[in-house]
């Protein structure tokens, strides 16, 4: 389910939103004159985005990453054979 | 009271921090408890990409272009997006190959070239002297501003006071020296730095926490929170726009977001810290994250500082690349604002320290190395211990660099803003993107692309960056810029070709990157890769497929005595580490090299990896090839062991082999399956025709033996002749079934034969006692013509004369009836036996001369009303000729009637006797 091939493309994927997100067109938008919540839209845009794709980064490492119990039986077993 | 020596003692007593947390990491990494081994000390490392720039610079951009100053930091974290498959394997490919700097990475993946290594180094140098400028330029006017402390006060330009007064000097010069005793105590072959590391990741901290403390003041303290902050802001329109306005233009933000993707990982410090300084390869998945957490963080409070400055100092007259420390200055915390200046310091002293390290790797093992060991590499390798004088080059490196950096300070980049400093260097080490990241997914590329796109890329950074930054601090005339070289407006350097409408920057990138990935694609499309460059792009492009292979990938084909390469790397490395590296090799597969003398092409390979970490790749090739005695592989070697293509055409030739072979496999079963067919259906025609010829005669006994029994009263003459009929049909038979058996027994090879040599003569003399009553029964003149010698002949004396009687009761059956004649001739022909059996009688037609050998067929003449034999004499005949390795014929006799003729090998014996008989006949 989580095979390499398909962080990768979610890589990708956060990659390619994150230079949509920082794109000059979005950017005029989110540059109009307005508050929210006292700040400036703008800079609660920018630091929005960018901390989703924070939060995606993470999120795509922890599922790629190698579970511990899915290694932990293969050595057990070569462990067993070479006894 | 905060007094210029007070500060000096706190920097120093900073300084000797840092030392001691080096210290400390190097010591617990030579006792084995790595204190840098995690992924939160590894992320702070990363961290030195914050420098002054960020500390001091953000704030002063973010003064003047309000969000302007954020795209820097996207842009990493957007490459750290990635990190997956771009991080992760440029950190494989430089472990695998021992490769310590960007140089080395570049020169190593096209086919170890020095003069491209070289290039890297040149092009690194220079890109990176603006940038050190710049940190040296924060600590010199941070210190003078806070020197003046309470008062905020601008230091004087400091082109004014002599050089030896100046403290940008004295910076420089203090951090020299420390990146000397940090990164150059000793030559290690995997050029980890752990103290280093662990004192910047140290130093990462304390900037953050400086920042966020002046922040959280700015932001809390001077004003009730963001909102209060941003509300008072907006007041002003000058200010309030920065950060609200619809006229902003974000059309350079895709230009700096590339250019600081491309520089995370083209930094040398970056590939320092993140690629050659990475102790665990896993520790990049965490990393990925919190480094841009990290930015995130550092970053929030820029614009809330840059407003307070801007509120605090309304009329412009302080610097807002000061803003940092001079508001806290300005509102008297004394406190807050010394810890503003170590972070500042602290920013600094990382990147200056990491830069200095990397790039004096870099000068000593791409520059210096090789130059000195094509020059007279003869004269280096007589001498002994080569560490003290690698460690002096890379010591000087490192005062030559910060000297570039001061130089650069002083006379050029006294009056620029931090950041645009910060940009002309960004742009530098982005030309190094194509050929590193092309480098790793093109196999196709090639040392040349690699050299023209850098060259080119290289060329026009200089031109459309460097040249204008000196012609604007007066080093060049001003006109350079306005009016293009010598008057030629096409050629200014800010609008080259008439390209106008961008920003500087952008337009830098666009003509250098034109030329860079132009050259890189066209060269490489245009030359062909020698045999070390297609080794080493098959093991840059599929590293992660080869992983496991590269212990024994190697070109070495020759081979090295082993102590000629402990030497050799004692020379380098220290003979005490030699030692230990080699034992562990040793363990690591079993071997013993006290023992081996010749090493073989892994160990050579190994060493020469190792060497590469010392001295760089390109260095480490010429010195190991000095004593391999073989050389490098051949091309056509090459592409036999990487060309997949090669094992692909190889596999499907084996596959077309297989096929042809299986069709004509196909063809003999096919062939194997006719003759079968046609054997059953000969079986099943045999055994009808069998059955049909036993009938006749039982149908005849049957009914003469029922006439008989009806008849007793028969008249006896009557009696006697159904009586021999009925005996003549029985012997009839007896002898179809004899001759079938025979028959049956040499078709199966079941027929016992007793191979002798025999004389013929008496063989026909025989057969013509036995035909004797035969021919005398009937009104035949038989005729006998024998040579007066016969050769002997190897075969069984009783089926050969079974052949005679058969030929010679056939020819008394089918001759003339009224004056049948019957010829016997024996003789020589063509070196064999000739027997040849002659009637008078019809003949046999030409279109039955073959068939009437097959079983069962006679000639249908037109004068043979019934069959007169069994069928199969002839057949017989002809299975016992061939036995004998003889043919049997029939053609047309001399005047009319049929020749039934073979020819039989003489015996082996008479080889012997017939000369002699022959040369009695001459006589």
């Amino acid at each position: 389910m989580n095979s390499p091939n398909r962080t990768v493309e979610r890589s990708i994927a956060t990659f390619l939103f994150g230079f949509l997100a920082f794109s000059p067109p979005l950017l005029a938008i989110f540059g109009a004159e307005a508050f929210v919540l006292g700040l400036p839209l703008l800079y609660l845009y920018l630091f929005a985005a960018w901390g989703l794709i924070i939060a995606m980064i993470a999120w795509i490492a922890d599922l790629g990453a190698e579970k511990p119990p899915d290694l932990e039986p293969a050595r057990r077993a070569k462990r067993n054979k070479a006894d | 009271m905060l007094a210029g020596w007070s500060i000096l003692l706190f920097s120093l007593a900073y300084l000797c921090l840092l030392f001691a947390i080096a210290y400390y990491g190097d010591k617990r990494a030579d006792a084995g408890r790595s204190l840098i081994a995690n992924p939160y000390i590894y992320t702070l490392s990363i961290a030195v990409y914050c420098t002054s720039w960020t500390f001091y610079g953000s704030v002063g951009r973010a003064a003047s272009g309000g969000m302007d100053f954020l795209p820097i930091y996207l842009g990493p974290t957007l490459t750290f997006v990635l990190w997956g498959f771009l991080l992760r394997k440029i950190i494989h490919i430089c472990k695998a190959h021992r490769i310590t700097s960007i140089a080395d990475f570049i020169s190593s993946r096209y086919g170890k070239s020095a003069l491209l290594g070289g290039l890297v180094t040149m092009i690194a140098v220079l890109g990176i002297t603006p940038y050190i400028a710049l940190q040296l330029k924060a600590v010199s006017i941070s210190f003078n501003v806070l020197v003046n402390y309470p008062e905020v006060v601008m230091p004087p330009i400091s082109s004014q006071v002599p050089v030896l007064r100046d403290t940008a000097f004295l910076v420089a010069l203090l951090m020299a020296t420390f990146a000397i005793l940090f990164g150059t105590r000793h030559i290690d072959a995997s050029e980890h730095h752990e103290g280093m590391v662990a004192a910047i990741a140290f130093e990462s901290i304390v900037k953050l926490v400086a920042f966020l403390a002046i922040g959280i003041y700015v932001t809390f303290g001077l004003y009730d929170g963001f909102g209060d902050l941003f509300a008072t802001a907006a007041l002003t329109p000058r200010i309030g726009n920065l950060f609200t306005s619809s006229e902003n233009s974000y059309g350079h933000w895709p230009t700096l977001i590339l250019l600081s993707m491309a520089a995370i990982i083209c930094l040398p410090r970056q590939f320092q810290v993140t690629v050659v300084e990475n102790v665990n390869e896993d520790h990049i998945r965490k990393a990925a994250w919190l480094f841009p957490l990290y930015l995130l963080i550092i970053n929030i409070f820029v614009l809330p500082i840059a407003i307070g400055g801007l509120l605090q100092f309304p009329d412009g007259g302080v610097d807002a690349d000061t803003f940092v420390l001079t508001v806290p200055m300005a509102h008297r915390m004394e406190g807050l604002a010394l810890f503003a200046f170590i972070g500042g310091l602290s920013a600094a002293t990382g990147m200056v320290i990491v830069a200095a390290i990397a790039l004096s790797t870099m000068i000593c093992n791409d520059l210096v190395m090789p130059v000195l060991l094509r020059l007279n590499w003869r004269g280096l390798a007589e001498r002994g211990d080569l560490s003290g004088l690698l460690l002096s080059i890379r010591r000087g490196s490192i005062v030559l660099v910060l000297l570039l950096g001061y130089a650069y300070f002083r006379f050029i980049g006294e009056s620029a803003a931090l950041v645009t400093i910060g940009l002309i260097s960004f742009a530098a080490v982005a030309q190094f993107a194509p050929a590193m990241i092309g480098g790793m997914y093109w196999k196709g590329a090639t040392r040349l692309g690699a050299i023209l796109g850098l060259s080119l890329g290289f060329a026009l950074w200089v031109y459309t960056l460097l040249l204008p930054s000196l012609a604007q601090s007066g080093w060049l005339p001003i006109g350079f810029i306005e009016n293009g070289p010598f008057g030629i407006e096409l050629l200014r350097p800010y609008a080259l070709f008439g390209l106008s409408g961008l920003d500087n920057l952008s337009h830098a990138m666009f003509w250098s990157m034109i030329g860079n990935i132009g050259g890189y694609v066209l060269g490489s499309l245009m030359s062909r890769p020698g045999a070390i460059e297609r080794i080493q792009a098959a093991l840059f492009v599929d590293v992660p497929k080869r992983s496991g292979a590269f212990g024994s990938s190697s070109f070495w084909r020759g081979s090295a005595t082993v102590a000629d390469l402990r030497a050799l790397l004692a020379r380098f490395i220290g003979s005490h580490e030699t030692d230990r590296v080699l034992n562990e090799y040793a363990r690591g597969r079993g071997l013993n090299l006290g023992r081996l003398r010749e090493a073989d092409a892994a160990l050579v390979s190994f060493v020469e990896r190792l060497l590469a970490g010392a001295i760089g790749a390109a260095s480490s090739r010429v010195m190991v090839a000095s004593v391999a005695k073989g050389e490098v592989v051949g091309i056509e070697e090459v592409m036999k062991i990487l060309d997949e293509t090669s094992q692909v055409i190889e596999y499907s030739h084996q596959l077309e082999q297989k096929s042809r072979e299986l069709e004509l496999t196909t063809q003999e079963l096919r062939a194997a399956n006719d003759r079968l067919k046609e054997l059953d259906r000969l079986k099943d025609d045999f055994i009808s025709t069998v059955s049909h010829e036993l009938r006749t005669p039982l149908t005849s006994i049957r009914s003469f033996s029922e006439i008989l029994s009806d008849n007793p009263d028969l008249d006896p003459a009557e009696r006697e002749r159904f009586l021999t009929i009925v005996v003549k049909e029985t012997e009839r038979l007896t002898r179809l079934i004899n001759e079938i058996l025979d028959l049956a027994k040499m078709e199966a090879g079941r027929m016992d034969w007793q191979m002798i040599d025999i004389d013929p003569r008496s063989v026909i003399d025989d057969a013509l006692a036995a035909t004797g009553s035969l021919v005398a029964s009937s009104s035949i003149v038989l005729k006998l013509e024998m040579d007066p010698w016969l050769p002997q002949v190897h075969a069984d004396r009783d089926r050969l004369m079974q052949v005679i009687v058969n030929l010679i009761s056939n020819a008394v059956k089918f001759c003339d009836h009224e004056r049948g004649e019957v010829s016997i001739l024996a003789g020589q022909l063509g070196g064999r036996l000739y027997i040849g059996v002659l009637d008078n009688g019809p003949g046999v037609p030409a279109g039955d001369r073959q068939i009437i050998f097959e079983k069962f067929q006679e000639s249908r003449g037109p004068l043979v009303d019934k069959p007169r034999g069994t069928g199969l004499g002839l057949a017989i005949s002809r299975q016992i000729v061939e036995y004998f390795g003889g043919r049997i014929w029939v053609e047309d006799a001399p005047d009319r009637g049929a020749a039934f003729c073979f020819t039989l090998p003489v015996s082996r014996t008479n080889a012997a006797d017939r000369p002699a008989l022959q040369s009695q006949e001459a006589l």
